[in-house]
C-alpha cells in the first residue's frame, strides 16, 4: 500500500503540534521542552525536534505526518524533514504580528517543495484577527509566482486538518 | 500554477534568536566550569551550554557567537533522545553519545536545575571516553552549583 510522507511546518504557536496529534491513529511523537521565549509566543512549551503522526485514508493509502518546530534557530530540521516529503502544510497564525512576513520565511525555507509548488496554506485564527484577509495571502503568493491553495482553518478541528491534507494530496497528483 | 512569475522582493530580516533568559550571573558561572573543562582536559576540543529549548547560555573556548545553531542542535538531539527512550520504555533520556569519525559529541542533561540545562562536549576522537564521561560529568555538577548559587 502506498505510503505518503507530508509536513506540517509554520512559526511557533500556529498549531502543527495539536493538528498532528489531533488526526493521529497512533501516539503521536513529540518532542516539546518547556518554552523559555514567552516573548516569541506565551506558552508553556515548544516542540524543538519533531512531530510525528500516522494516518491511513480511505483508499488505504497511510500518511506519515512530520511537524517541524516553528522557530527560524531550529530550521536545520526543516531540511532534515523535508527530505522525501510529497509536499508541506504551512500553517499561519493571524494573531501573530506579521503573518505574511511569516509565510514567506517558510517558503523562503522550502525551495524544493515551493519548485514544485507541493504546498498549501492554513490559517489560523482568523475570526479574532481579521487582518491580513485571506486576499492579502493570495496576493503575497502572486507576488512570488505562487498561486497556493489557501485556507481559513481551526486546527482544533478534525474536518479542517483533513481538508489541508486532502488538498495537498490532490495538488500532488495533479 | 506559475503565473507570473516576479523577482522575490519579499524577503524577511531574519529574526535574531541569541538572547536566552539566563540571568548573566548565571551565565557566567556557565562560563567559567566549562573554561576549566576545556582548560584542563586536552582531549576536549570544546564545550558549550545550552538551555532545552535551544538558546546557547555559555561556550568555551570563548569563540565568536557561531554556537547559535550548536545550541538549537543539541536541543533537538536531546529531545529526540527522550523521544526514543521513553518510546521504547528505557525510562528517562540521560546522556547522549554520538561517535564521529573526526571527534565525538556527549550530551548531558542537568536536570537537577530547573528548567534543566544542557551540557555539549567536544572530544577528539582517540580520546579515552571514560576520561570524557568522568570530567563531563564532573562539570555537570559544578554547573549545577554554579547555577543554583547564583541566580
Amino acid at each position: 500500500m502506498q505510503t505518503t510522507k507530508l509536513l506540517f511546518t509554520g512559526p511557533m504557536g500556529a498549531g502543527k503540534t495539536t493538528a498532528i496529534q489531533l488526526i493521529s491513529e497512533v501516539t503521536a511523537v513529540k518532542t516539546e521542552v518547556a518554552n523559555l521565549d514567552r516573548r516569541q509566543h506565551n506558552k508553556a512549551t515548544t516542540t524543538v525536534a519533531l512531530d510525528y503522526g500516522e494516518l491511513t485514508l480511505d483508499d488505504g493509502a497511510k500518511v506519515l505526518m512530520y511537524g517541524t518546530p516553528g522557530q527560524d534557530r531550529f530550521n536545520f530540521m526543516w531540511t532534515i524533514l523535508a527530505q522525501g516529503a510529497l509536499g508541506a502544510v504551512v500553517l499561519l497564525d493571524n494573531s501573530r504580528p506579521d503573518p505574511l512576513a511569516d509565510m514567506n520565511n517558510f517558503l523562503d525555507g522550502f525551495p524544493d517543495l515551493v519548485a514544485r509548488r507541493a504546498l498549501v496554506i492554513g490559517v489560523g485564527r482568523t475570526e479574532s484577527h481579521h487582518r491580513p484577509s485571506i486576499e492579502s495571502y493570495t496576493q503575497a503568493l502572486q507576488d512570488r509566482g505562487l498561486l497556493l491553495p489557501i485556507y481559513a482553518v481551526d486546527v482544533r478541528e478534525r474536518d479542517d486538518v483533513l481538508l489541508l491534507i486532502d488538498s495537498l494530496l490532490s495538488l500532488a497528483e495533479a | 500554477m506559475n503565473t507570473q512569475p516576479k523577482p522575490n522582493t519579499q524577503h524577511p530580516p531574519m529574526a535574531t534568536e541569541s538572547t536566552s533568559r539566563v540571568p548573566p550571573a548565571r551565565m557566567r558561572a556557565c562560563e567559567q566550569t566549562l573554561e576549566a573543562l576545556v582548560k584542563d582536559n586536552p582531549d576536549i576540543l570544546s564545550a558549550l551550554v545550552a538551555t532545552v529549548d535551544g538558546f546557547s547560555v555559555a561556550q568555551a573556548p570563548r569563540g565568536p557567537a557561531s554556537d547559535g545553531r550548536m545550541a538549537a542542535m543539541i536541543s533537538s538531539l536531546h529531545a529526540l533522545g527522550t523521544a526514543v527512550t521513553s518510546q521504547a520504555d528505557l525510562g528517562d533520556c540521560e546522556d547522549v553519545l554520538v561517535e564521529a569519525s573526526n571527534g565525538r559529541l556527549l550530551l548531558i542533561e542537568i536536570s537537577s536545575v530547573r528548567p534543566s540545562l544542557l551540557l555539549g562536549v567536544l572530544a577528539r576522537a582517540n580520546a579515552p571516553l571514560g576520561v570524557v564521561l568522568y570530567a563531563s560529568r564532573q562539570a555537570a555538577a559544578a554547573l549545577t552549583a554554579a547555577s543554583l548559587h547564583a541566580v
